[in-house]
């Protein structure tokens, strides 16, 4: 076993040891006495500086070059790791976000960070995963903890349904992937990507057959349902609400952004041998996706029902670049940024969306109303987060939404895609804005005073100044997946 | 050699049309005990397919595993549900018809394993057998360790977490 071979998983290695150093943290720190008060700021903290700290090693691996690691089971690029630092800042964001939340949680409180580093572990590894026994477990260590973490608030029916909703939604999604995987192994006869393309080639030049299309629509099932793309996309609104606020955020998206990594590279990979008309069948999905989501959103009542919806129509914006990406370079840069840009907008929303639930005690919209006058900076960010995720200049959603659509007009097939893509932006505004309404205009005023906490506080800065400076000089975030998409290309 | 390979596939249709049959009952029975007691020549049969295959060793981990422990789990945790106790025994009593048809498809099923094992109809349908030899424990052991290494270390990691959070879900709430 070659010591270099550990280094190219410093980054899982790492997330490992820190999953387990916060869940032991619990027995070593007395609940009594001068550490009473720091207990369960600990494992927060360890764990918010450990993931950050998981940064470190994935810059050290970037830009070295494509390569494929452990007998071919990890691609380890520039794509996957931009991937992998995201997961990295969302897994610190949701658990400074949980600090206040679960503040009255009775126990399994260390149980509950270690959870989430072990579905960043998850979903660096399925990211990553260029071999179909590593995707299939990479799948399931992202889906088990959010199955867990759906269903933490164990005296909340709701947050009780949520978990099994997911489970019962997840399992027979697993099941069907691996129906999918298990005929795509049938066909090639080995379980590593990058071989199976050539081996699949083969076989349609051998004469194909109707396998080949059924093992790639039972994968989507799979890997659509983690997308939350439609017609796969039922669970998520019943999901989002019931479970923890914090934890929907974190579906909203990790697992989303996982998944999309995964598809990717997927169907760039596999797509073409197992179905010539991919391209189309997945853009009248994405279609589907995005008018499914903002159609469903215009009425919603709950603000937690309402990014649910929201969040579906965003995995519908980006699948536009998964349908143009094997063409065009800029498909693949377009994808990577607009899953930054979603990470910051969506976090932030979903931010203020915790600290007005934490103080109205519902995450209905009304509890929204005259949010301007007892929370004004509460409610400038929430505006701003609500403007960027409708595409409005200035914010970094119009320049994700920009590249997407440019990319898709620039590959003359499917400009057509940037056209609903650019009806559904306007739809949207329409539930958007409802809510800056309600904040703004509404006479009556739901909440008197807000009560801050320091790490919603936290992600609400981070994320509104990486909202409005990437919105406004993008440069940065542009180069860097620049050279995420450069090397996409390769694996 | 004509008569064999007749054989073979005489089998392997058994063998599917008992794994399948019994497979339709389990999602379709009305008691959770019939359905988990159809699920044994279900699980039977998948190991008797891997036999047929030439897959000893996962015939072997199938049935200790999953005929012998899971399956057998599941029924007592079905049979130990506190109220419902008198009512499965009252329905496993009417029912001595359906467990000598379960009984017998598990001997048929049972019988083709040891048939296959001891014929050479591994070779026939064109198993797994020649790619490790005749070692073939050693030489899934090994991809365990060289090839699968990170699947095999995944799936470790993978049963922690899942048991955390079977912990965290399932345990009893403390008053503080």
């Amino acid at each position: 076993m070659p010591i270099d071979d550990l280094t190219q998983v410093s980054v899982q290695l790492h997330l490992t040891v820190l999953a387990i150093l916060v869940l032991a943290l619990d027995l070593v720190i007395p609940r009594r006495g001068t550490w009473g008060l720091l207990w369960n700021k600990l494992p927060a903290g360890v764990a918010t500086a450990g993931l950050l700290l998981g940064l470190y090693p994935v810059a050290l691996l970037w830009g070295i070059g494509p390569r494929t690691e452990f007998s071919g089971c990890l691609a380890i690029n520039n794509f996957v790791l931009f991937f992998q630092g995201i997961f990295l800042v969302v897994g610190a964001l949701v658990i400074l976000l949980s600090i206040d939340f679960f503040r009255n949680l009775r126990q399994g409180y260390n149980e509950y960070f270690s959870l989430i580093v072990f579905l960043v572990l998850g979903m660096t590894v399925l990211a990553a995963a260029n071999d179909l026994v590593v995707l299939v477990v990479a799948f399931e260590l992202v889906s088990i903890p959010s199955y867990v973490l759906a269903a933490y608030l164990r005296r909340d029916p709701k947050s009780n349904e949520a978990g099994l909703k997911y489970f019962l939604y997840g399992a027979a999604a697993s099941a069907m992937m691996l129906y999918g995987l298990t005929i795509v192994y049938g066909l090639g006869g080995t379980t590593n990507l990058l071989a199976l393309g050539e081996k699949l080639e083969a076989h349609v030049i051998a004469g194909g057959g109707l396998l080949a299309p059924l093992a790639l629509v039972l994968m989507g099932v799979g890997l659509g349902y983690k997308i939350a793309m439609a017609p796969f996309h039922a669970w998520a609104p019943d999901v989002y609400e019931g479970a923890p606020t914090p934890v929907t955020t974190l579906l909203s998206v990790g697992p989303k952004a996982a998944g999309f990594a995964i598809v990717a590279r997927v169907l760039w990979q596999l797509g073409q041998p197992l179905l010539g008309g991919w391209p189309m069948l997945v853009a009248i999905l994405a279609t589907l996706t995005m008018f499914t989501g903002n159609l469903l959103a215009l009425r919603q009542t709950n603000m937690k029902r309402m990014l649910a919806y929201s969040s579906i129509a965003h995995a519908g914006y980006m699948l536009i670049a998964v349908v143009v990406g094997p063409n065009t370079e800029w498909a693949a840069q377009s994808l990577v940024f607009y899953i930054g840009a979603y990470v910051l907008m969506n976090v932030g929303a979903f931010a203020v969306a915790i600290l007005v639930e934490r103080n109205a005690g519902n995450a209905l919209i009304a509890s929204y109303d005259g949010l301007a006058r007892s929370a004004p900076l509460a409610a400038a960010a929430m505006g701003i987060f609500l403007l960027s995720l409708t595409g409005i200049p200035g914010t970094v959603g119009f320049v994700g939404k920009f590249l997407l659509f440019g990319a898709a007009i620039n590959s003359q097939t499917w400009w057509w895609l940037a056209l609903v893509g650019i009806i559904n932006s306007v739809i949207s505004l329409y539930y958007y804005m409802n809510v800056v309404r309600v904040m703004y205009f509404s006479k009556a005023r739901h909440l008197e005073r807000i009560r801050w906490s320091a790490g919603v506080a936290a992600v609400i800065c981070v994320t509104l100044a990486g909202t409005l400076a990437l919105g406004i000089a993008p440069m940065p975030l542009l180069s860097i997946t620049a050279h995420a998409s450069y090397l996409a290309a390769y694996f | 050699m004509a008569a064999e390979q007749w054989f073979a596939n005489l089998s392997f249709y058994v063998v599917a049309l008992v794994t399948l049959a019994s497979a339709l009952g389990v999602v379709l029975a009305r008691q959770v005990i019939h359905a988990a007691c159809l699920l044994l020549p279900t699980l039977a049969g998948i190991a008797a397919l891997f036999a047929l295959l030439g897959g000893h060793l996962l015939m072997a981990i199938q049935i200790l595993v999953y005929v012998g422990a899971i399956n057998v789990l599941i029924i007592f945790a079905v049979l130990l549900l506190h109220r419902q106790v008198d009512r499965q025994r009252r329905i496993l009593a009417g029912t001595q018809h359906l467990f000598a048809g379960v009984t017998g498809a598990g001997a048929v099923t049972l019988a083709l394993v040891v048939g296959a094992l001891f014929s050479n109809l591994p070779q026939l349908v064109g198993g797994e057998q020649g790619r490790f030899g005749d070692d073939v424990v050693a030489g899934i052991g090994e991809m365990f360790l060289t090839k699968y290494l990170l699947a095999f270390e995944l799936t470790g990691i993978l049963l922690l977490v899942t048991m955390i959070g079977a912990i965290v879900l399932a345990r009893k709430e403390r008053d503080q």
